[in-house]
Parts: C-alpha cells; sequence; structure tokens
C-alpha cells in the first residue's frame, strides 16, 4: 500500500491526522443501565427486609436492629455509587477513525483506549434482553494479548453498532487484500 | 477397534495410516498418572491445614489413612487407564487430530500450518523406553492446544520436521530447512534442522548462580517475620519435647553464647534455602542449550524431565531482561523472550517456566547479542532511561503512606503496645521504598522500540517492538490533569506494559506515534 497514510474521523473530510474526539453513546443509555441497576438493589432490598419480617423463623430484637442499620447505611453507600456511576456511564463515548477506533471512559480517571484496526481479530455486536427492548447494541472488539481487558462500546443504537461493525469489516478486507 | 500399536519412525507411515485413529502406547497411562499426581500435590497444599489438625487421629488409626490413600492411588490409575483407552489421535493430510477426554469430550482439530509452536517433552519415566510427548499449540485460544502423549521419540522427531516442511511449503517461501531424516536415537546430543546454531549454553556454574540468584528467601523471610513467635515457642515445644529445654539454656548462658546459636541457626536456613533452590534451577536447567535456526529459537534443558521449546522469532511479542538484587550484585540478568499470553499462560501452568523462552543469568552482552536476533538494532543493554514525574511520590505516599501510617498512629494512640515510634518507622521505611521505586521507573521510545525499566530492589527492563502493539490506553485522573501528566498502557499479545504519570505532552506524542507505526506499517505481529 503506497498511498498516503490517513486517519481523519470517518464521516469528515480531512486528509490528515486528527485526535480522537468523542462521541457520545445514545441518549437513553446511561438511563436504562442505572435504572437496571437500581431495579436490582431494590429487589434485593426488598428480599431482605422479608427476610427480616418474616414470621417463621422469627430474628430476635437487638439482631433486628443491627440488621437494619446495615441495610441502611449499605443503601446510602449503594445509592451513592448507583449516583456515580450514572455520571460515568453518561461520560463514556467512542470515536470511529479510519484506521483505528477509541473508548472514552472514566469520570476521575479518565482513559481514552484506543484499538488499531488492523490489529482487530474479530469484532461481535451483542444485544443482552434489556438491550434488545430498548433497541441498543454493544460492540465487542477483540485483538490478541490480554483477554482480561476486552474493548467493548456500550450503548449504541443498533444500527450504530452494525454500521461501526460493518466498516471495520470493510477495513480488515481491504487489508487482507491490500 | 484394532490393536494399532504406534507407528513407526518414517514419514511413509504417518500418510500411509491416513484417515485412521490411532491409539497412542500404553506408557500414556504414566503420563496422566504423572498429571493427576501433580493436580493432587497442589491441592494438598491447601489441605495442609486440615491434615495438620487430624493429624492425631490419623496416627490413631493408621489403617484408615492407609486406605484412603490406596482407595485414592487406585482411583488415579483408574482415571489414568479411561483417559488413555478413551485417546486417539489422527494424523491426516496436513492436520492433526486428537479426540481425549474422559467426562468432558474434546475434539481439536489443528490444520499444520496453523501450528505455532511444537514442544517435545520427556519426563524422565519417558526417556528409559525413548518415548516422548509432543504438544502443539496453534497462537489461538488456550483450549486450542493438542498434545500427542506417548509417542516414540523418533517418531516425534519425523513428525516436528514434517510439520516445519509442510509450513513452508504452504507459505511458499522458499526453505531453507535442509531436512534431516537421520536422527540419531539417543536424545543426548540430537540435532535438528542443518542450520540450526548453538546461541547459548549454560554451565553448572552458571545454574548455581541463578539458583544462589532467584532464590526467594527474602520474600519467605519477610512472609514468616509475622509468626516468629509462634514458630519459636512450636520449635521450643518439640525442643523440650527431645529433651533439650531452651528456656533453660537462655536463661542460664552468656549472651554471646545465644548469639552465636541464633546467627548460626540463621545461617543454616538459609543454606538449606539456597541449596534447595540450586537444586531446583540445576534440575530445571540442566544442560541447557538456547539454539537458533534461521527462524526461531529453540531451548533444550531439564534434568529429570527433559524440556525442548521451539518459539519462532516472529513470535515473540517482547524482551525482557530481568534482575534481582543479587543479580545486580553479580552482574547477571536473566533473559526472557515472551510470546503469546505470556501472563495469562505463567498463570495457567502454575508459575513453572519451563515453556517459557528463558536464558539464565546471562551476562548483559549475551543479552544484547541473542536479543538482536529477534528485534535488530536494539538498544535495550544500554538507554538512558527518562525519569517519570517525581509526583508519582507525592501520590503514593499520600494515597498508600499517609493512610496505612494513619491508622497505625490512630491505633497505636489507643493501644498501650504499640509503640509512636512503629508508624514513624513505618512511615519512612514506605516512604524510602516509594522514591526507591520511583528512581527505578524509567521510559525511552525510538523510531521501532519502546524501553521501560522499572522495579524496586531488582531491576527490569523491557523492548517492546512498536509495530506489534495491539492496542494503547492514555488515562489521566483529576489530579494528573491539573499537573499536565498522564499515563500509558501499552497491550501486546504477550500482556500489558504500564509507563505511569509522565508529562503529558509526552505521552500524547507517544499515543499519536504508536497508533501512526502500527496502523500504517500494518505489519504482522506474529
Amino acid at each position: 500500500m503506497s498511498t498516503v497514510f490517513t486517519n481523519s474521523i470517518l464521516n469528515v473530510d480531512h486528509s490528515k491526522i486528527e485526535s480522537p474526539t468523542k462521541t457520545h453513546l445514545a441518549d437513553c443509555y446511561a438511563m436504562v443501565t442505572t435504572a437496571v441497576s437500581i431495579t436490582f438493589w431494590a429487589v434485593l432490598l426488598m428480599l431482605a427486609l422479608c427476610a427480616l419480617m418474616q414470621p417463621f423463623w422469627p430474628v430476635p430484637q437487638s439482631g433486628r436492629d443491627i440488621t437494619i442499620n446495615i441495610i441502611m447505611g449499605a443503601s446510602i453507600i449503594i445509592g451513592l455509587l448507583i449516583l456515580f456511576k450514572y455520571f460515568e456511564e453518561k461520560a463514556k463515548g467512542y470515536c470511529v477513525r479510519e484506521q483505528d477506533i477509541t473508548l472514552f471512559k472514566g469520570l476521575i480517571f479518565k482513559n481514552i483506549i484506543t484499538q488499531p484496526i488492523c490489529r482487530i481479530q474479530h469484532i461481535e455486536v451483542k444485544r443482552g434482553p434489556i438491550d434488545r427492548k430498548v433497541g441498543l447494541a454493544k460492540l465487542h472488539v477483540y485483538s490478541a494479548g490480554d483477554i482480561s481487558q476486552t474493548f467493548e462500546i456500550p450503548g449504541l443504537a443498533l444500527e450504530t453498532a452494525n454500521s461501526i461493525r460493518n466498516q471495520i469489516l470493510a477495513h480488515k478486507e481491504m487489508q487482507h487484500h491490500g | 477397534m484394532d490393536n494399532s500399536s504406534v507407528p513407526q519412525q518414517t514419514i511413509d507411515t504417518i500418510t500411509e495410516n491416513n484417515n485412521r485413529w490411532h491409539r497412542v502406547s500404553p506408557l500414556a497411562i504414566l503420563y496422566y498418572i504423572e498429571k493427576l499426581f501433580v493436580i493432587l500435590l497442589n491441592n494438598i497444599f491447601y489441605m495442609l491445614p486440615a491434615l495438620f489438625v487430624l493429624w492425631d487421629k490419623i496416627q490413631a488409626n493408621p489403617w484408615i489413612a492407609a486406605s484412603i490413600i490406596g482407595v485414592l492411588l487406585s482411583i488415579i490409575t483408574f482415571f489414568s487407564i479411561w483417559s488413555f483407552v478413551v485417546f486417539r489421535y489422527r494424523l491426516s493430510e496436513g492436520t492433526v487430530e486428537v479426540k481425549s477426554g474422559i467426562f468432558s469430550k474434546k475434539h481439536v482439530n489443528l490444520p499444520f500450518n496453523r501450528i505455532q509452536n511444537v514442544k517435545i517433552e520427556q519426563p524422565f519415566y519417558y526417556r528409559i523406553f525413548n518415548f516422548s510427548s509432543m504438544a502443539f499449540d496453534s497462537g489461538g485460544s488456550l483450549n486450542q492446544e493438542a498434545r500427542l502423549i506417548a509417542l516414540p521419540l523418533s517418531f516425534a522427531k519425523t513428525l516436528q520436521i514434517e510439520i516445519n516442511e509442510y509450513k513452508s511449503n504452504s507459505t511458499n517461501t522458499v526453505s531453507s530447512f535442509d531436512v534431516n531424516n537421520e536422527y540419531q536415537l539417543d536424545s543426548d546430543n540430537s540435532t535438528a534442522a542443518s542450520d540450526e546454531v548453538v546461541e547459548n549454553t549454560r554451565s553448572i556454574g552458571d545454574l548455581i548462580l541463578h539458583g544462589i540468584t532467584s532464590n526467594r528467601l527474602y520474600i519467605l523471610l519477610a512472609a514468616l517475620a509475622p509468626f516468629v513467635d509462634d514458630i519459636f515457642s512450636f520449635a521450643g515445644e518439640k525442643l523440650e519435647g527431645m529433651g533439650i529445654d531452651i528456656q533453660a539454656h537462655l536463661d542460664n548462658d552468656p549472651a554471646w553464647q545465644i548469639g552465636v546459636w541464633a546467627i548460626s541457626l540463621l545461617l543454616l536456613v538459609i543454606g538449606l534455602m539456597t541449596l534447595l533452590s540450586i537444586i531446583g534451577a540445576i534440575i530445571m536447567f540442566y544442560g541447557y542449550t538456547l539454539s537458533r535456526t534461521h527462524d526461531k529459537y529453540i531451548r533444550r534443558s531439564g534434568l529429570i524431565t527433559k524440556h525442548e521449546v521451539s518459539v519462532p522469532l516472529s513470535r515473540i511479542q517482547i524482551a525482557l531482561m530481568k534482575q534481582d538484587l543479587l543479580d545486580i550484585v553479580f552482574g547477571r540478568i536473566n533473559l526472557r523472550l515472551d510470546q503469546l499470553n505470556a501472563q495469562i499462560s505463567s498463570v495457567n501452568a502454575g508459575g513453572n517456566d519451563t515453556s517459557k523462552l528463558l536464558v539464565p543469568s546471562v551476562f548483559a552482552y549475551e543479552c544484547r547479542d541473542i536479543i538482536e536476533h529477534v528485534f535488530p538494532s536494539h538498544n535495550l543493554h544500554n538507554t538512558d532511561f527518562m525519569a517519570i514525574s517525581k509526583r508519582f511520590i507525592i501520590r503514593y505516599v499520600s494515597f498508600i503512606v499517609i493512610p496505612i501510617t494513619g491508622v497505625l498512629s490512630y491505633s497505636s494512640y489507643y493501644n498501650e503496645g504499640l509503640s509512636p515510634m512503629v508508624p514513624i518507622a513505618v512511615f519512612f521505611v514506605l516512604a524510602v521504598l516509594v522514591y526507591g521505586r520511583w528512581l527505578r521507573w524509567g521510559y525511552q521510545i525510538n523510531e521501532t522500540y519502546l524501553y521501560i525499566q522499572k522495579g524496586l530492589l531488582g531491576r527490569d527492563k523491557y523492548c517492546l517492538p512498536i509495530t506489534k502493539i495491539q492496542k494503547i490506553t492514555f488515562s489521566q485522573s483529576y489530579f494528573m490533569e491539573q499537573n499536565k501528566l498522564a499515563s500509558l498502557k501499552i497491550y501486546l499479545a504477550s500482556g500489558s506494559y504500564h509507563i505511569p504519570m509522565i508529562d503529558q505532552d509526552h505521552a500524547k506524542t507517544i499515543y499519536d506515534y504508536v497508533l501512526y507505526k502500527v496502523e500504517s506499517e500494518a505489519k504482522a505481529w506474529m
């Protein structure tokens, strides 16, 4: 390939290297994940309270008080964590350039993770039941090496996820025949 | 199924016996017994406390204990035989297929040209019969590894050559592989393909030195430190049982005598540990040779079990010069050339590094020459590393050292037993350690390589070829942003490597350059 190396952000007309800029995830994504985790913890809280109040194996009064205090403390901490997580999810973003794909994440620790497309081994669009309900998808990008660190862009509209996937696959084709 | 004994020696038979499933030699049972034993022994480590508690009961009923061991042994034998019975392999045109497994059946189908690595191992129980086991790995996920256990050594060698030949033919490169079909059967002086050059050998002296330097004694001592009291009282009781009253000696003997005893005891322990470490090094690295063909490094070593690892040069992801404190004193270096998933497979293999390309205790110039073949014109041995930001010290002191000191001071304030000197001493020791860590950190980049140095008492130097980088992370915390600092994390197929807290602009330049280099050249990383 003797063409001039370019790495501009896709869909933008420039023929030089540009720094990746953040595209935000789908609007509903942060809300949806937060709602899911609130539901999960609420159910857990209900279960704990039911277990405490059920009449079959009565819990002694002192134990009950301590448990309620612990549950209240834990609820406050979890509530704060959920709030933090909400803003963290909201801060996530991505950028697809000609030659690489970038994920932005983190609120206090900001990470910019860039995966060159020529190093991608395979790519998957994944959708859980909730994703399907709200029309979202996750894009998983795999490269060699550290399995613990998979590159995953969550909260993409399904069309966006598919089009990114297709763009990357098209690029890989070029790599193989070029 | 007919009793298909292992096919003999020649390539003809490999292709002749096409499309038929073969059993391996019954010697494979030994292999399975060993494997199960190793699993058992590894787990016994966790059962030791239970054994300790139950010791009295075991002593009271030796027959029950013996029968439990007997049952265990027969279970092991039974499963080993069963594993052998279900094990089948097939060599057809350009592929090796292996069926194995009792409960979870596994069928691996590995085309020759996807095989990255052929490893011939000779455990001691195979050497008597001149047998070997072969491991192929495909460079993909770990469960795509195939293993042919219990093949005659000569057959294994022929197969290894055939695979290499097949690969070089199928990639249409003119192979300089002059295949030599005549093999000496005694494994000791067998040579592989004709362009093989011995690059490095290790003498017993080197191995003894390696045993001394790789001794993890001080770590063990540090780990034991909190239990010193318990150990001494336990030993005291035992000795008393043997008729030696430590307490009486401590009370009556002059102080110098007790001091001499303590020192000689300490030296005895150190000596024993060092001896063990030396024995370990000799068992693992006896007869070490590192040889090189035009496209791969081959490492052979082992006293009891002979290991042979061959790694194509193109598959090596990183060169790593590791030095412990004692290595620095002796001026030796442990050189490691890591390939795919080195960090993961070392966890899986229980930290044993027989499968790694490791050259123990070499001098810097030997390191330089060995790395030179893999990463031409590298400069790892005498790079001028650039320091990372001094804020590294501030970060670790304020987020780790001060909280620890705080907790200690709090407890010493409320606890009569803890002298206020302890938190102060802990603070200074930790602060010095953080400073030492900062002193070691360094990085440097040139057109083709990224160098990283880190360590505390020891020193590790990494040489990362930029074109093999898989992905890169640029990260900044809020405080780092205020101080115009950033960290980089670099992912290779062998694992991830970190450069903490360097100048933001410099980090950005490296980040951009790495991406530019990887994407514009798009060179193969394997």
